[in-house]
């Protein structure tokens, strides 16, 4: 698992809740380490057999490749979903990831028109789950907003599927968005 | 007596000094009689990490570069195991150096065995950090431009108390003794082994 995260948010601190103590505990006891006499593997960061041991048979490649891709249905189900703030019914809908989300919804309650907009923040970028571009294409105006130079989001949503933004707000000057440049960039 | 062999047989070139080092630490584990259940060996990537499937213990065959992280942790994990990693020149004096400046630091109490062979072997003989200045390879037909590497010389200067050693493999008994001390010293150990690539280590003899 690869933990995306940006200054912004690592500069921050925040409560969460108590992490799962029975589910730590089962986990704990599933598993298959040394010291509590289960049977000896080897794990192996090459194609291997049930033991640890390394295959280098094709078939046995491809098999062992079908079964890591296999997950991907399973991982999406773990995956954090999409977080969707306002009326999936809203003219525009303003797509985002990361720390600037803070900005965006301070920036949405001080606009006028307010009831105009729905935010859709992204938080699980692989495997990208398929039911985003349905949820981004039912809105007509689409707005991305990235604290990046390049899109990075748009180029990863646009590599999977069929999505245009009709406006795209950048920041990339090595500061985080203010909600105020957002509700003026949003104006524009 | 406990059985530390997998039953698959080694693939290394034959004259390979890697079966000095497998057949030195067959006869270690069976000496010191280690507890199987707690003891774990974590191999690099390259020809002598593919010991991993030579022998039955608990293993990670990790990732080049990587068998000293992994060895620390597996080692904070539960203090109780008995932890060797292992791996060559290329990944744990280049990619994995600064694991291994780290882990001396930390004195930690684990045995980072390497065979030394000057070269990245498993990839066909580019040089590595520790391939002598002047030395053409693969991948510096003019010559290696950069000074070696000194192993012991630096882990020593990192941690005095570090048990660090240079023994050849073409003296099979003190790689036997080596290993021997070096598992049973609590604290850090490097045991850096001379180890001839019979295939493209020719110019380095
Ligand atoms: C991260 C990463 N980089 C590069 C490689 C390619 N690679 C595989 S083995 C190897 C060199 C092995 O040399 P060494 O560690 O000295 O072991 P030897 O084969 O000489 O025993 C390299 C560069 C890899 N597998 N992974
Ligand atoms: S290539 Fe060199 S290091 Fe690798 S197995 Fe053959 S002789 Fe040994
Ligand atoms: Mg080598």
């Amino acid at each position: 698992m690869i933990l995306l995260s940006d200054k912004n948010l690592s500069e921050s601190s925040a409560n969460t809740k108590d992490f799962n103590k029975e589910k730590e505990e089962k986990i704990e006891s599933q598993k298959v380490i040394p010291g509590k006499g289960q049977k000896i593997k080897l794990y192996n960061s090459y194609e291997h057999d049930d033991e640890g041991f390394s295959v280098e048979g094709a078939e046995e490649s491809k098999k062992a490749m079908d079964l890591r891709l296999s997950k991907v249905e399973k991982i999406l189900e773990a995956i954090p979903k999409v977080n969707l703030y306002g009326s999936d019914r809203a003219k525009k809908l303003i797509v985002s990831w990361g720390s600037t989300k803070g900005a965006i919804l301070e920036a949405l309650k001080e606009m006028e028109n307010k009831e105009d907009y729905a935010f859709l923040q992204i938080k699980g970028m692989w495997p990208l789950d398929p039911k985003i571009s349905q949820i981004i294409n039912a809105f007509k105006e689409k707005i991305l907003v990235e604290n990046n130079a390049t899109a990075q989001l748009e180029t990863l949503l646009k590599s999977q599927m069929t999505i245009g933004f009709t406006k795209k707000i950048l920041k990339y000057d090595g500061r985080p968005f203010f909600p105020e440049e957002i509700k003026e960039a949003l104006n524009d | 007596m406990t059985n530390w062999r997998s039953g698959i047989a080694p693939t290394w070139c034959p004259g390979c000094h890697d079966y000095v080092i497998f057949a030195g630490l067959q006869n270690t584990l069976t000496k010191l009689n280690l507890d199987q259940d707690r003891t774990v060996i974590v191999y690099d990537i390259g020809c002598i990490g593919n010991m991993a499937d030579f022998v039955k213990a608990w293993g990670v065959h990790s990732l080049h570069g990587r068998c000293i992280p992994t060895a620390v942790g597996i080692k904070l994990a539960n203090p109780e195991l008995n932890v060797i990693a292992i791996g060559g020149d290329g990944g744990i004096y280049g990619e994995g150096l600064s694991h291994l400046i780290a882990a001396a630091r930390l004195n930690i109490d684990i045995t980072v065995i390497v065979a030394n062979n000057h070269l990245y072997s498993l990839t066909t003989g580019q040089s590595s950090p520790t391939t002598p200045k002047g030395t053409k390879t693969k991948s510096t037909p003019k010559g290696v431009p950069s000074i070696a590497l000194m192993p012991v010389e630096l882990i020593k200067t990192v941690n005095t108390e570090a048990n660090a050693e240079h023994i050849d493999c073409k003296e099979p008994l003190k790689v036997n003794e080596a290993m021997e001390k070096a598992i049973t010293h609590k604290g850090f150990n490097l045991l850096d082994l001379e180890q001839l690539c019979v295939s493209f280590g020719k110019q380095l003899k």
